[in-house]
């Protein structure tokens, strides 16, 4: 047996261009990155920078054994830990996986309805972005005080899951011997992570968890979700285990997913295409801007009445497709109906899916005219004439922000006339309120002109300067709804007013323009995370009004 | 001056109401000589097997009248609720084309089925100060349920509509979907100069949907002249019955069935159903159909299709003609043709039944969907030949095809002159609002 210590460097090639290498105390290359100890002495360091003038001359497999394999189970996932850190990029990530495979001390793993102490399954692990990860699962143990959870990513890092957000799982009770259905079993855990370094490979995410005792358990989570739509799906739905939003959760956990879910979808904003349909308009007064989501048969039902308004005709229409995978069908239906219907208008394909603020805003930057009208592509006008009644009412008004119509249910009642803020007794956040909503059209009360807090994005005229100089709508909030309330809100700061104006009446078919699985759980957080921007101002305003 | 006539199927492909309207209007007005009339009438599965006829074009002669044409439409995406296609190329291209070739002074639509509602902006488009016409057959731009205005839920008369309503009937379409759909048709509805519906009660109807009243007229059918009847010797009972139309849930021959199952034993009448289009009928409905056939006994003829030229004879053998319909009918033209034949009607007490028969007067009336009361008409009617015979006396004279040809081109001509004055040169009233043609 040769003395493990080393006496110079000794270096194993991780990639072309990284190397650890041990060797002895305080003999590490400048700019190494320390790994920890070395089994026997010296230290492990990783080289990135040179790192093919050093020497290599063992496999990674024969380096492990010699001189991480013998450290003990703390130390040796210090170097995986540590090796991790540093992973920035798929290339790397291999061989440390391959790294924590080689050194990780594998635990027991929970096997179901044995009447064990202790359990712990890890459910899911959502991929927000490379390096922000949220996980799902629970552990509990009756025996003793769990003292350690933690997570471990595929490539080593540990990340430490006590500040998880943990809520009950009653149904467990009973296979652990809590026969006692009050006894709130808060077993269950949610956590968003962030890595110091980064993870690209989905498989491999483990938890692990360790009682006062020393009794562990080690569990295997599902492949990491990738997709932005469906991990969005998966964190809107946490909010929901609790009655009343809960800050911890909310603030620690769910904004934070959103918040990077948000960046990523901002990140690959972008036009893939945008078509013209017919002669643009000249010298338009006022950009129409539709966002699409999936309904395309939604367009020949609006251009087949866009076409009775000769005004409308004439004014720059943009639709904005956020549901790229539908672009063929929008450019084949578009080619399709406009020699039908001879309106022209321009079609915006996006680059990817990017959300209702986000749609809304990009069909801005496309906008020619100097004031502009949001329109959902569920809103259909009632009868020629509005728009220049409404573009009348925005031009006569000084300090005006947004003007919103009235809008119609297809029964011939109020959707929208204006919007409030309403908090219900026990609850701690503000739902919007609409005035008059099902009552009918010709309701005396509701056919005056007025200052509102809010009007409806689903048809709103705002000036294209005023719109930009505030940054237009909020990509913060899950699409359909508050990111109205927020514009307007934030018109309402700037010292303008919003008004309601009854005159011009569409027909809003609400919720037709986008599916409605997600409308509950976005909704919920979309008023929390209103709430807590604008509580104080709201507070202010219904107080105000009920003076 | 030239009328295009624009009908939804060829009486030569599949016999119908409506289509063989539209082919005897066609014809009434060549031989009233003032009108050069064209009739294209489209073509296609589900109606006429086969594919179109030649390449590159949708459009082919009907045999050798060179001024009868086919318009293959492609209706396997039809869409069922907006009644349109997706396949608008057909209208804006090869439909276009054709009205740019056959330049019409006025275009009247028999029916837009199959080819869609929306035909009627591309000959907008195409033709933008030709009149256009529209006659309105049933209720299919009011009614997802066939056009029929007979609620699904339990088969009761319906009277409007709302999407709240026709949601109910069919709760699988969103009411959303209901109010986009009357959105839909109404905008193209909107490009339609004159209205035609044959019954009062039809054009009440569309009214009250929304058309407005100075656009829609009543014009009640008129027929072609019947060959004489060779009357049987009845010096006996009156008993004798017939049943004229399709056999479809709407036209209630499982009704009559039902009815005459309850008579008694030895009721001596005899009744004959002519029909066809059964195979169209819903499967339920032809399981119950030819059940009811069956347990009906030998006294009940099954007679089948029948055309123009066999009803003089098929009326010859029937003393009374039986319309049981549970929808509302517009103006069945088997009231017309029974009473061109001399035979008194026996209906149900509601809509253009009931405003063409008059109870007592030219035929008797039981009430709609009730076999017992129906059964109770019947029996009336054997048991009393006097009442046959006071009854045929009280039967109208049937307007003529020529008179409503007639009708029609007081229309026409108002129209046309309308729109010359509307025309640069006319008398400087403004014209339509064109809406700009970007597409070249």
């Amino acid at each position: 047996m040769s003395d493990p210590r080393p006496a110079g460097p000794v270096g194993a090639l991780l990639t072309r261009e990284a190397l650890v290498l041990a060797c002895p105390s305080g003999a590490a290359p400048r700019d190494a990155r320390p790994l920890g100890e070395a089994a026997g002495g010296g230290e492990l360091v990783l080289v990135r920078e040179g790192a093919d003038r050093l020497p290599a001359e063992m496999t990674l497999q024969a380096f492990v054994r010699r001189h991480v394999a013998p450290l003990p189970a703390p130390a040796r996932n210090r170097v995986s830990d540590a090796l991790a850190r540093a992973v920035d990029g798929p290339v790397l990530a291999r061989p440390a996986r391959a790294l924590r495979e080689a050194v990780r001390e594998r635990l027991p793993r929970y096997a179901r309805g044995s009447g064990a102490p202790r359990g712990l399954v890890a459910d899911s692990v959502l991929a927000l972005d490379e390096s922000s990860f949220y996980l799902e699962g629970w552990a509990l143990d009756r025996e003793a005080e769990i003292v350690r959870l933690e997570a471990v990513s595929p490539e080593g890092e540990r990340v430490d899951l006590s500040s998880s957000f943990r809520f009950a799982l009653p149904h467990l009770g009973p296979h652990f011997g809590i026969a006692d259905r009050d006894e709130e079993v808060r077993a269950g855990f949610l956590c968003f992570v962030e890595l110091a370094g980064s993870s690209h490979q989905g498989r491999g995410w483990v938890v692990e968890m360790e009682n006062a005792e020393g009794g562990c358990l080690e569990a295997w989570a599902p492949e990491a979700l990738g997709d932005p739509a469906a991990a969005r799906e998966r964190v809107l739905a946490d909010p929901a285990r609790e009655r009343l939003p809960d800050e911890e959760l909310m603030d620690r956990h769910v904004r934070p997913a959103m918040q990077r879910l948000q960046r990523r979808a901002e990140k690959s904003l972008g036009m893939r295409s945008v078509t013209q349909f017919g002669e643009p308009p000249e010298a338009p007064d006022v950009s129409v801007v539709i966002p699409l989501y999936s309904r395309i048969d939604l367009v020949e039902e609006q251009v087949a009445q866009f076409v009775l308004d000769p005004y409308l005709s004439r004014q720059d229409i943009v639709y904005v497709l956020d549901s790229p995978q539908d672009e063929d069908e929008l450019l084949d239906a578009a080619g399709r109906l406009h020699p039908l219907y001879r309106v022209p208008f321009r079609v915006a394909i996006l680059r990817r899916n990017a959300g209702f603020a986000n749609a809304n805003n990009a069909g801005v930057g496309l906008a020619r005219a100097p004031l502009l009208l949001l329109m959902n592509s569920d809103v259909l006008p009632d009868r020629p004439g509005w728009l220049e009644q409404m573009i009348a009412f925005y031009e006569s008004q000084e300090d005006i922000g947004a003007l919103g119509p009235k809008l119609l249910y297809e029964d011939d009642s109020i959707q929208h006339a204006g919007i409030h803020f309403h908090r219900s007794a026990g609850q701690t956040v503000w739902q919007d309120a609409h005035y008059f909503k099902g009552l009918h059209r010709d309701f005396p009360d509701a056919n005056v002109p007025r200052p509102v807090p809010v009007v409806s994005g689903a048809c709103m005229m705002v000036s294209r300067e005023l719109y930009d100089s505030l940054g237009g709508l909020q990509g913060a909030y899950v699409q359909g709804d508050y990111e109205d309330a927020d514009l307007c809100l934030r018109m309402m700061e700037a010292g303008l007013r919003n008004w309601y104006f009854p005159q011009a009446e569409l027909y809003h078919l609400e919720a037709l323009s986008y599916s409605s699985s997600l409308r509950m759980p976005a909704n919920r957080y979309n008023a929390w995370l209103h709430t807590r921007t604008w509580g104080e101002k709201i507070e202010q305003l219904e107080a105000a009004a009920k003076a | 001056m030239k009328i295009l006539f624009v009908s939804h199927n060829h009486p030569e492909i599949r016999p119908g109401g409506a289509e063989g309207y539209a082919l005897d209007v066609y014809e009434g007005v060549r031989a009233a000589g003032e009108f050069d009339p064209v009739l294209l009438s489209r073509s296609g599965p589900p109606i006429s097997i086969g594919t179109r006829y030649h390449d590159g074009r949708p459009i082919t002669m009907v045999d050798h009248d060179p001024n009868q044409y086919f318009f293959y439409t492609d209706m396997s995406r039809w869409d069922w609720v907006f009644g349109r296609s997706p396949h608008k190329g057909t209208l804006t291209r090869f439909f276009a084309e054709f009205l740019d070739e056959q330049k019409p002074d006025l275009v009247h639509f028999q029916h837009t089925m199959y080819m869609g509602y929306d035909i009627l902006r591309a000959t907008r488009n195409a033709l933008p100060d030709v009149p256009i016409v529209y006659t309105l057959h049933e209720y299919l731009p009011i009614c997802q349920h066939n056009g029929q205005m007979v609620r699904t839920m339990d088969g009761s008369l319906c009277d409007h509509d709302s999407p709240r309503r026709c949601h109910e009937c069919f709760p699988r379409i969103p009411q959303q979907t209901f109010f986009m759909r009357k959105r839909f048709v109404q905008s193209h509805f909107s490009l339609v100069d004159l209205f035609v519906t044959p019954s009062p009660h039809a054009l009440e109807q569309y009214v009250r949907w929304g058309i407005p009243r100075e656009r829609i007229v009543c014009e009640p059918h008129g027929f072609v002249p019947a060959l004489p009847v060779a009357e049987r010797d009845a010096d006996g009972p009156r008993d004798r019955f017939g049943f004229f139309g399709q056999f479809t849930q709407f036209k209630g021959a499982d009704v009559l069935l039902r009815a005459w199952s309850s008579l008694e034993e030895d009721f001596q009448g005899r009744l004959w159903i002519h029909g066809a289009n059964l195979d169209t009928a819903p499967a339920e409905f032809q399981d119950e159909f030819r059940g009811l056939l069956e347990a009906a006994g030998d006294r009940v003829r099954l007679v089948g299709r029948y055309g123009r030229d066999d009803l003089a004879k098929l009326m010859g053998r029937v003393d009374w003609v039986v319309i049981p319909s549970i929808w509302w009918e517009t103006g069945p033209l088997t009231v017309g043709e029974a009473f061109q034949h001399g035979r008194p009607v026996i209906c149900s007490d509601m809509g253009g039944m009931s405003e063409k028969v008059k109870d007592g007067v030219n035929g008797l009336h039981f009430r709609r969907g009730d076999p017992d009361d129906l059964a109770d008409a019947l029996r009336r009617a054997a048991a009393d030949p006097a009442l046959w015979e006071r009854l045929r006396r009280g039967i109208p004279r049937v307007p003529t095809m020529a008179e409503h040809v007639e009708d029609l081109s007081r229309h026409y001509r108002r129209l046309l002159a309308r729109a010359a004055a509307a025309a640069p040169g006319g008398d400087g009233k403004p014209g339509r609002v064109r809406v700009p043609d970007t597409t070249r």
